[in-house]
């Protein structure tokens, strides 16, 4: 008992530790890829000791929501990563770790990452928030069908059954499954602000969607918030790789080696994630703003397809 | 948990960061003066949210009124917009409400013989109702 909950601490710890170095492997590998030599892997991690230790600057008419936000954000994303299993399934917090859960606490902090943007009043704010909301109008009906999808396979929107059902002798390749992953990589490219959506490395000013959010944001509120967009991208590369790459996690039961295995496991699928995501983000161009809706609206239109595809199927069968 | 994991973040940030803090104004790049008319109102919020969601869920239609070559009149652009949900849901629940509230109406501007004749059938009718009951 006592283990397991060490267990589920040791995953919180986990992805707290990692996300930054993830950020860092794909800003490598993008920067490798685009001939430029990079910054080292660990800089996420010099950038938020710097930014910790920087004074924080604030607006003079910021309200407490401006200064309470990032900390919610932070622990909202936080929570909803460690719910999604990493290198091990069936933890204490599993029976939680449920699809929709995970989804409504990154829509928590969405709005209030929102409701920070327009706090100041400046119109840099009020714009980031605005896209940010008509991108969540779309990318969040999007992923509840892609959850739809998966749980109608496996008739639980629990990520540990899930998990479990991918591994089992019934899941096979399926059309629906296709479609969910791929509205579900759609909408995990939307949201963490990558590139045909949002460029993460741009302070281009028209075009600009979380970065203009959080742009009265500094010193250790930015840290924050940083660490809360790494986390996010980590938990979206940790849940593909949870349910359509399920091979090599330990259920709870295992002793320490099939952890250790776990790890190892987790480490390979992340590497390989990150990198399909910068070979993609590098092999195409950003979207004008007014663009990004078709793009989020295929997601929705694959997830509702594969919803009602395999609706069909099983009423017909 | 959540209030756990904020609370845990927002002590080891206390504790471990830097304390300084300085208020100044916001950055100034159209912020020029805090005035309300350089900010962002419910409708410029909703308006991209408008523009994608318009030809379906709003049924929006532009009418453009273009006059000939010559023509001195006025050009005209007109731009309908529907509330879906308020008129497929609310409208007709309000549309019964009125109408019978319309008739009802008629039940105020009666005469004192037709209220005490409206009390007695009623209370007749009651005793009926009892007396059958039994």
């Amino acid at each position: 008992m006592i283990r397991e909950w060490l267990t589920q601490l040791g995953q919180a710890a986990l992805v707290l530790g990692l996300a930054p170095l993830l950020s860092g492997v794909t800003r490598k590998i993008r920067a490798r890829l685009l001939r430029r030599q990079g910054p080292s892997i660990i800089q996420p991690y010099r950038d938020l000791l710097k930014l910790i230790r920087k004074e924080t600057v604030i607006a003079e008419n910021a309200s407490w929501l401006f200064r309470a936000a990032p900390y919610v954000v932070f622990g909202t994303t936080w929570v909803a990563a460690a719910l999604v299993p990493t290198f091990a399934t069936g933890l204490p917090l599993s029976a939680s770790a449920d699809l929709i859960v995970i989804v409504a606490l990154l829509g928590t902090a969405r709005f209030l990452l929102a409701l920070a943007g327009l706090d100041v009043g400046t119109s840099f704010g009020g714009i980031g928030s605005s896209r940010e909301m008509m991108f969540a109008s779309l990318a969040e009906p999007a992923m509840l069908m892609a959850v739809f999808t998966l749980s109608l396979f496996a008739g639980s929107t629990e990520l540990s059954s899930i998990s479990a059902y991918m591994l089992g002798p019934h899941a096979g390749l399926s059309i629906s499954l296709a479609l969910a992953l791929v509205a579900l990589v759609i909408v995990s490219l939307g949201e963490n602000a990558r590139i045909p959506v949002d460029n993460p490395a741009t302070h281009l000013e028209l075009t600009m969607v979380h970065e203009a959010m959080i742009l009265e944001y500094s010193g250790r509120h930015l840290a924050v918030i940083e660490a809360a967009a790494s986390l996010k991208l980590l938990l979206y590369l940790s849940l593909i790789a949870c349910v359509f790459i399920p091979w090599g996690t330990a259920p709870s039961t295992d002793g320490t080696v099939a952890y250790a295995i776990g790890l190892g496991a987790y480490a390979v699928k992340l590497a390989g994630l990150g990198f399909l995501l910068v070979v993609f983000e590098t092999a195409i161009a950003k979207m004008r703003v007014f663009r990004v809706p078709e793009f989020l609206g295929v997601a929705l239109m694959l997830g509702l397809l594969g919803t009602i595809m395999l609706f069909v199927s099983r009423i017909s069968r | 948990m959540i209030l756990i994991a904020a609370a845990t973040t927002a002590f080891v940030v206390r504790r471990f960061a830097s304390h300084a803090l300085r208020r100044s104004p916001a950055w100034d790049c159209g912020f020029p003066d805090a005035s309300p008319a350089t900010q962002y109102t419910a409708g410029s919020f909703a308006q991209p949210i408008r523009r994608v969601f318009g030809s379906v869920v709003f049924r929006a239609r532009e009418h453009v009124t273009l006059p000939k070559p010559g023509d001195t009149s006025v050009a005209r652009l007109r731009v309908d917009l529907h509330d879906t949900i308020w008129e497929a849901l609310y409208l007709p629940i309000i549309r019964g409400v009125d109408a019978m509230a319309d008739r009802l109406n008629r039940l105020q501007f009666l005469t004192i013989r037709t209220y005490l004749t409206l009390v007695f059938s009623a209370l007749v009718l009651l005793l009926i109702i009892v007396g059958t009951w039994r």
